[in-house]
């Protein structure tokens, strides 16, 4: 469960991270960076519109986006009320979010975690929230390597943190609950974590 | 009995000779012990945090040459060499040195850095790459070495430049790869010098006999302990190569003395009198390292410059006649001045102050004899250039308050802490006025009532219980009378002495009045204030008496900042750190010091208080800061206590917070509010920080126009009206009188969004 978990909330943002997903085929693997979206305080412009074209298709199950599928199990039939959900066009990734300084850290972060090396995977990340404090992705990136080191404690706290800077962005308010919910189950309890379960569900229905 | 005699000769002699190889028997193992296990005690080296540079950070040409300097880079025409650099128009062309850090090696560069639009633009590789991100070798700010301890920085034999090496044997000891330990010739050279000058003024040792005198021996001249010597020296010679030998004199020198600390090895020489490592010297450097070693302290070339530059182009002629250096380079090595820099590059004393705090923080988890010997490489998160700007911010803002008061020059002390309101991080610690001497920290060590420094947190404790209180929540600035339990009445009084009646909760804190917060407090309940404390990070929960209100309660410039680190870091609290991570001297990781988060208060409430802390800059008792720096979107608080014995102010923008002291020392009166004395400091400080804006309005609070004095809604009819935030559900619902609560009113606000006011 714990690793199901883990490896889902890592593929999502760490995506595009070449050491982590390879893309060996020419099919579109998801997520696509996305088209560059201007909000009145000027944060999300990062994207790149080149692909904006080339968005994958989200039913074919291999490449269907972690995103529309609830976290926790196998996939599951959505509820039925697509039209009133909003859709979202904020970053979804941290290559949508972040400058090319946070985003080489991040990749060294990957690397070092795929050797095994927890700390120093930690400690990249660390480096690249000093150049980007508010970056919601990198301190969900730092609460899953928390996670994994069975600090359970943090890993909360830094999904909250995530949390509080999210935005109402859901591809922000959905891991950081996945987070807080495994790390409720690795401490047995159940009921917030059946909490964070629900939290995140919703969120992840706002994701298109 | 004449044989008699002969056999007790024999005997004698036997005895003797079985005495002699006993004793070099003994002598041997003592030596093989001693060079076997060669560990030199190595102090902790404490390394400021390294200068990250990558596309979009805004840093000027001159913040980067700045810090470039300070690491000992050189500007050159060609930049190869690792440690130079060549700013040419808007680029900068750097050869950067590699570095080993705990988490990875960052590689020697040679990049150009583009910079534009006020920061930098990119960065380029030599295959015209573009390099996302990089660093500089990390500033060496001091060590932690035992009270009149040896300091060195440990070199291996194949980073030493070649040049050098063969400068040291030609000029101490040029047979050093053919004798045996001992150099007869050498001997009997010194001794004929010293025959004929009726006294020893040459040595003859070999670089081995020395090594054994710098291991083991004193340095009292006689015959036994040169006999001692010597036999050594040939034993070590048997057991050891010429370059295991050799590698361990390099570090084993003595080479100088800094204050308590002695300087050994050609590592520390080479930082310590040219801030910059061995493997940059250039030929006039190392001809004076080489001079030196004949007397450290006879030829010091900062007490004896004369000296030591006479000896130092002896050694350069003595270079160009060995051919190590051609005639051409030795007449420009022997024109060039000595190239020494001031005093103090690293060392305990540039930067005491922060060192304290480091090796406080490392003696509660290593042993001392660990942390002075082991070699361990502390990394900090110290920015020189945020402790520049604020050392240079408390010397002249003193200078001024004293100047300007007619204050008796020099009796006013100071001290300031800088803190990265996202990490947690120190950043810099000033312990005084005179920032480079060790001695009272009064960072750590003066705690002194913090006066109105406290009303934030009473205006926190309300700001909590959005039911009951908001922004502008009407309180009665009135008397307040208390009996104490002690049967001693408490009847505080505002500065000005006036009662200002009604006023909304965000002016009583932006003005700091007394009399409104003690009736805020009182309504609060204290116990609540006090809470406030632990939740904002503070180690200890204060007596919730009613005077903590007004601040009747101790704590150190660095306790402040703890606190006010928290409340601009909105609802989440980090500790305090100063130390990132600690290496062995191998450059494995030991211990990493990662980022910890706390839950704190709530975030919308803190937003709230962030608002009104603004309005102290904006138009309350920090008003004066304007005449420094733009404090639209800052906050802070001032502080003074009885009798202005202390004057505070504590304060932030959304990256970064200082908390400033001034007063005196004998605790006498120091004449200074917190805004006509540490606010000038303060706001000279954040001037050349240029913090980023808070978000005033952030953390889900809804801005309203309201008609403050009257806690109710305003329109554009309302003259007195401002932009308030409150909680979700919590703002005013009645109009104020002066609304006309009319559709022009809806057109204006279209105007308005319109037109941006």
């Amino acid at each position: 469960m714990k690793y199901f978990v883990t490896s889902l909330l890592l593929g999502l943002l760490l995506s595009g991270c070449g050491s982590l997903r390879q893309q060996g085929q020419n099919e579109p693997v998801w997520p696509y960076p996305e088209p560059p979206v201007v909000e009145d305080d000027g944060r999300y412009h990062r994207g790149s519109r080149s692909r904006e074209q080339t968005a994958p298709d989200t039913t074919t199950s291999d490449t269907k986006p972690f995103g529309t599928r609830p976290w926790g199990g196998p996939a599951q039939p959505l509820p039925e009320e697509p039209e009133a959900v909003p859709s979202f066009s904020g970053p979804k990734n941290l290559r949508d979010d972040a400058g090319p300084a946070a985003i080489a850290l991040a990749d060294q972060a990957a690397a070092l975690r795929n050797q095994g090396d927890l700390q120093g995977a930690a400690a990249q990340l660390e480096r690249a929230l000093r150049i980007e404090p508010r970056n919601a992705f990198l301190w969900l990136l730092l609460g899953q390597i928390h996670l994994e080191q069975a600090d359970t404690d943090q890993a909360r706290q830094m999904a909250h943190r995530a949390r509080s800077l999210a935005s109402g962005n859901p591809y922000v308010l959905g891991p950081a609950w996945r987070i807080a919910e495994a790390a409720w189950r690795a401490e047995g309890d159940a009921a917030q974590a059946e909490d964070a379960a629900r939290s995140a569900e919703q969120a992840e229905l706002s994701q298109t | 009995m004449r044989q008699r005699l002969l056999v007790a000769g024999l005997v004698f002699v036997c005895l003797a000779a079985s005495a002699l190889a006993l004793y070099t028997f003994r002598l041997d193992a003592e030596l093989r012990a001693r060079f076997d296990g060669v560990r030199w005690a190595l102090p902790a080296q404490i390394y400021a945090a390294p200068l990250d540079i990558y596309a979009g950070r805004r840093l000027s040409p001159n913040d980067v040459v700045h810090e470039l300097r300070r690491l000992g880079y050189r500007a050159r025409d060609t930049v190869e060499r690792p440690g130079t650099y060549a700013l040419r128009g808007d680029s900068l062309e750097l050869a950067s040195r590699g570095f080993q850090f705990w988490d990875g090696t960052e590689p020697a560069r040679q990049v150009s850095i583009g910079f534009g639009d006020g920061g930098i633009r990119g960065i380029t590789g030599p295959a015209g790459n573009q390099v996302p991100i990089m660093r500089l070798d990390p500033m060496l700010i001091g060590s932690i070495f035992p009270k009149h301890g040896e300091d060195r920085v440990l070199v291996r034999l194949e980073d030493v430049p070649p040049l050098l090496l063969d400068t040291l044997i030609a000029v101490e000891d040029g047979d050093f790869y053919s004798h045996y330990g001992i150099d007869w010739s050498g001997i009997a050279r010194a001794a004929w010098a010293n025959l004929q000058a009726g006294g020893v003024v040459q040595g003859g040792s070999t670089i081995t006999q020395q090594l054994i005198k710098n291991f083991f021996l004193s340095s009292e001249r006689t015959w036994i302990r040169k006999a001692k010597e010597a036999l050594m020296a040939v034993l070590l010679e048997i057991h050891y190569s010429k370059e295991e030998i050799l590698e361990a004199y390099l570090n084993e020198v003595y080479l100088g003395q800094d204050g308590p600390r002695a300087v050994h090895g050609f590592g520390l020489a080479s930082v310590f009198y040219f801030g910059k490592p061995l493997g940059e010297l250039l030929p006039e450097e190392v001809a004076l390292l080489v001079g030196i070693v004949k007397g450290p302290s006879y030829y010091n070339p900062r007490r004896n410059p004369q000296r030591a530059l006479s000896r130092r182009n002896l050694v350069i002629e003595r270079m160009a006649g060995d051919g190590l250096i051609s005639e051409p380079e030795a007449s420009q090595a022997a024109d060039a001045s000595l190239g020494v820099r001031a005093r103090g590059d690293r060392g305990t004393s540039q930067y005491p102050a922060y060192v304290d705090l480091v090796r406080r923080q490392l003696q509660a988890q290593y042993r001392e004899e660990d942390l002075t010997s082991e070699g361990l490489r502390i990394f900090t998160a110290f920015d020189p250039r945020v402790q520049a700007a604020a050392e240079r911010a408390i010397r002249e803002g003193l200078d001024a308050i004293e100047q300007g008061r007619k204050i008796e020059a020099g009796t006013l002390e100071a001290a300031a802490v800088v803190t990265s309101v996202e990490t947690g991080e120190i950043l810099a610690l000033v312990g005084g006025r005179q920032a480079g001497y060790a001695g009272f920290n009064r960072s750590l060590d003066a705690k002194r009532p913090i006066g109105s420094l406290a009303k934030p947190l009473v205006y926190l404790a309300a700001l909590s219980k959005p039911d009951r209180y908001r922004l502008t929540t009407l309180l009665p600035d009135a008397p307040v009378r208390l009996e104490m339990p002690n049967g001693t009445v408490w009847m505080p009084e505002n500065y000005d002495r006036e009662l200002h009646g009604d006023v909304p909760i965000f002016e009583a804190l932006s003005k700091s009045y007394n009399l409104a917060t003690v009736q805020l407090a009182l309504g609060v309940g204290m116990q609540d204030v006090a809470r406030q404390y632990v939740l904002l990070g503070d180690d200890t929960k204060p007596a919730p008496l009613p005077s903590l209100a007004l601040g009747a309660v101790e704590r150190s410039p660095l306790e402040v900042a703890q606190l006010y680190n928290s409340i601009g870091a909105g609802g989440f609290v980090t500790p305090l750190q100063a130390i990132r991570d600690v290496q062995d001297r191998m450059g494995q990781p030991l211990e990493r010091y990662g980022r910890k988060l706390r839950g704190g208060p709530d975030a919308g409430a803190i937003a709230l208080l962030q608002w009104a802390m603004n309005r102290v800059m904006i138009d309350g008792t920090a008003r004066s800061a304007a005449r420094y720096l733009q404090p639209g979107a800052l906050a802070g608080k001032t502080g003074t206590t009885d009798e202005l014995r202390d004057s505070w102010f504590a304060g932030f923008g959304s990256d970064v917070q200082a908390t400033v002291w001034v007063g005196r020392d004998d605790n006498k009166p120091a004449g200074l509010t917190g805004a006509s004395g540490a606010l000038q400091l303060w706001a000279r400080l954040m001037a050349s920080l240029d913090p980023r804006p808070l978000d005033l309005y952030g953390a889900g609070a809804e801005p309203t126009w309201v008609v403050p004095a009257a806690d109710a809604l305003a329109d554009t009819a309302c003259m007195d009206r401002l932009l308030v935030p409150y909680l979700p559900g919590s703002a005013p619902v009645e109009w104020a009188p002066c609304a006309r609560q009319s559709e022009q009113g809806q057109d204006n606000s279209f105007w308005e969004r319109l037109f941006g006011s």
